[in-house]
């Protein structure tokens, strides 16, 4: 088992390696480069921007400067924005905590909400509530995040005018009482959170129901049931236990979705995440910006899908005691 | 056999709804037995005559599309100072449920509610099942799937006495190094050992009635004899009573009292195991016994029955014909009349217009 994870630690690493890589060609193939913005404004001279080029090694062939970049980079050393000239790793620590939250609550969601309507659904076959949740399940599919994310915005922030569309704190936030703050935070979480996990969840939930009645008529079932074990029971603790183990695997799939979606996401409800971060790093040709979210956001990715091989290990004991 | 009366199947009829055709498939028609307390029957037929669903009915455990039932399928508990079927569920002890001449409780398994059936299972009638590798749930260790049958039926149970019974029930079954064993997840075990289990499962809390679907089937040829007589060796024991199915007739011979050949969902002979063997009546019995591997000499083909079981769906044959019409060496004219009855023949029974008196 040992050996299985150190497997796993050492093929993490080379995906790593791969990503960073990627990503750094891409975006020095892409067009547009970071000197094109101060070209704009005629108060930078030339000469100051030929220091940028110099500092930054933009004149260098690619290897030599991706190779530079990864020797800094194993000091934890990002660089500075070009924007601002702020470290990376402090703009990037400041806005990791409201990525994490908006993430890790969405998974949360999804998977505690998809297991229950998909368990309801399996044991209720073909009743009025799995009929219900079929079709809210092909709409999860089908409408488009974004798209959803903004007549939700409408609907239920301005029409209704029931939540706020936009950041994580109210202007007056500072002023509140703690409870207010909590509460706060939370209403402006909710949008977010239920737009970004409802894909997810609706794929979920339909993945739970098909492999809860194919456990449902295993044969141990029967004999669980035949040992006089309460039928909820034996749907939510033995087949259960046997539904996890895909699960596991599916959410830890979900992760890098989840995240990626995040820097279109963030922007639209201007939430104060890596993602936005990351999106006016992408508009600006921030360089040093975009890899440091590149490199944070493909640790957290693998480090999310390490976690996973590991809980699955620990469902499946086939996996552990080979 | 004079000791008491256990299990009383009179008339019973069921069927499954098969939705996209709309018809009802009769997969057991006519039922009629009974079992008594430490006695061993065994019910022999080919794959698809309704043993599996006549084992589950008893428990309850058709799958959902089973739709009708006819006639009664009457419990009587043996196990004294039961408190649950004696006082919880005042059902029992009405006069409905309390014979006055013979000082019997007894109850219809078909009214029982989800919570009755439940205190049933695993207590006063257990089960085990045909496949080994699919009868345990994969993600539990074994010592889990034991303790979990004594804590559904012994409340006030302290873990220590659950684990030395678990303990007990696995060197009972004659596993070696039970604490070894208790660990283990299915998957570690080979489907002898986790057969071994299941009986340990099934009989944990001395049930009055255990019911073996095929328990052998999956296993090696030389491991069935040791756990049909671990099996038959445990039940004596504890004066359990054993319904034992099979679709192989000579597996049976040296372990049950009495016989029933099942054919098609009908009850087409039965009597006692030595009556069946050296005496079979119906023409589809000596068939089966010519058919064994026993009887055929080494090189020689083994013989089949041909033609295929009748289609269930089909009532006017099922319920007008002799069952084993399409396939019957012995058939003559009258047989496509009408439909034969149980005939009685010193004490054997047969259900065959050949043996009409
Ligand atoms: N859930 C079901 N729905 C429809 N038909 C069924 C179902 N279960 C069993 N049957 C039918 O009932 C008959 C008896 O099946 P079964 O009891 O499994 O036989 P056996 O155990 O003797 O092989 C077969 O014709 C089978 O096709
Ligand atoms: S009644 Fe006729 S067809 Fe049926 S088993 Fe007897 S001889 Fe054969
Ligand atoms: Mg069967």
């Amino acid at each position: 088992m040992i050996k299985l994870l150190l497997n796993r630690i050492v093929v993490l690493f080379i995906t790593f390696i791969g990503i960073t890589v990627i990503t750094f060609v891409v975006i020095n193939i892409s067009p547009g480069k970071p000197q094109d913005m101060m070209d704009m404004s005629t108060r930078i001279s030339f000469e100051a921007k030929q220091r940028l080029v110099k500092l930054y090694g933009l004149d260098k062939p690619l290897h030599i400067r991706y190779f530079n970049w990864f020797l800094r980079v194993i000091r934890l050393d990002f660089g500075t924005s070009f924007k601002d000239d702020k470290p990376v790793l402090k703009k990037i620590s400041e806005r990791l905590p409201a990525t994490l939250l908006l993430n890790i609550l969405s998974l949360g969601i999804i998977f505690f909400v998809g297991c229950t309507i998909g368990i309801l659904s399996a044991m209720y076959q073909n009743k009025f509530f799995d009929k219900l949740t079929t079709i809210v399940v092909f709409l999860g599919y089908s409408i488009p995040r974004y798209w959803l994310a903004i007549l939700c915005m409408i609907v239920f922030g301005i029409k209704l005018n029931w939540l706020p569309i936009s950041g994580l704190r109210s202007v007056n936030w500072e002023y509140l009482p703690f409870v207010g703050k909590i509460w706060d935070i939370l209403k402006h979480l909710i949008l977010p959170v239920a737009i970004s996990s409802f894909s997810g969840l609706a794929g979920l939930a339909r993945y739970v129901r098909g492999s809860m009645i194919e456990q449902l008529n295993c044969e141990y079932i029967k004999f669980a049931l035949s040992k006089g074990t309460q039928r909820k029971k034996v749907v939510f603790y033995h087949a259960f236990r046997n539904v996890l183990i895909p699960v596991v695997t599916i959410l830890g799939l979900s992760l890098p979705d989840l995240i990626g979606g995040g820097f279109i996401f963030e922007t639209i409800f201007a939430y104060p995440g890596m993602g936005r971060l990351g999106y006016e790093a992408i508009m600006a040709r921030d360089y040093p910006l975009i890899m440091g979210i590149g490199t944070i956001t493909a640790a957290l990715t693998l480090l999310g899908n390490f976690i996973a091989d590991i809980v699955y290990v620990y469902v499946d004991p086939r996996v552990r005691y080979k | 056999m004079n000791s008491k009366l256990v299990l009383e199947i009179t008339d019973f009829e069921t069927a499954f709804y098969i939705k996209p055709k709309d018809k009802y498939l009769f997969a057991l028609r006519e039922i009629n037995f009974e079992l008594y307390k430490a006695q061993k029957i065994a019910f022999v037929g080919e794959s698809g005559s309704g043993k599996t669903t006549l084992a589950n009915a008893i428990l309850q455990l058709n799958p959902n599309n089973v739709t009708t039932y006819f006639g009664n399928i009457i419990f009587y508990p043996q196990k004294e100072n039961c408190s649950i079927c004696l006082d919880k569920y005042s059902i029992v002890t009405t006069e409905e449920h309390y014979d006055e001449n013979t000082q019997t409780t007894s109850y219809d398994i078909h009214t029982l509610d989800e919570e009755l059936l439940n205190h049933i299972r695993g207590n006063h009638i257990s089960m085990i099942f045909q496949d080994p590798f699919t009868a345990l749930n994969p993600v539990l260790r074994v010592g889990e799937q034991i303790s979990e049958v004594i804590l559904n039926h012994n409340l006030n149970i302290t873990k220590k006495e659950v684990y030395d019974k678990v303990i007990e029930l696995l060197s009972k079954v004659e596993l070696p190094e039970p604490h070894i064993i208790y660990k283990k997840y299915p998957h570690q075990l080979s489907g002898g050992q986790i057969q071994r289990v299941c009986i340990a499962i099934a009989l944990a809390n001395i049930p009055e009635i255990l019911i073996a679907d095929e328990p052998t089937t999956a296993l090696d040829a030389t491991l069935k004899h040791t756990i049909l007589s671990l099996l038959t060796h445990l039940v004596g024991s504890f004066s359990t009573s054993l319904i034992l199915i099979t679709h192989d007739i000579n597996l049976v011979k040296n372990y049950v009292d009495y016989v029933y050949i099942l054919y098609a969902g009908e009850i087409i002979e039965s009597g006692l195991t030595k009556q069946i063997f050296y005496n079979p009546l119906h023409p589809y019995t000596k068939l089966l016994m010519s058919c064994s591997v026993d009887k055929t000499k080494k090189g020689q083909k083994l013989p089949v029955i041909p033609y295929e079981l009748p289609d269930l769906t089909d009532q006017d044959f099922i319920y007008e014909k002799c069952i084993f019409l399409n396939r019957c060496p012995q058939r003559n004219n009258r047989c496509e009349t009408k439909k034969p009855q149980l005939y009685s023949i010193k004490g054997q029974k047969v259900k065959c217009l050949l043996y009409e008196k």
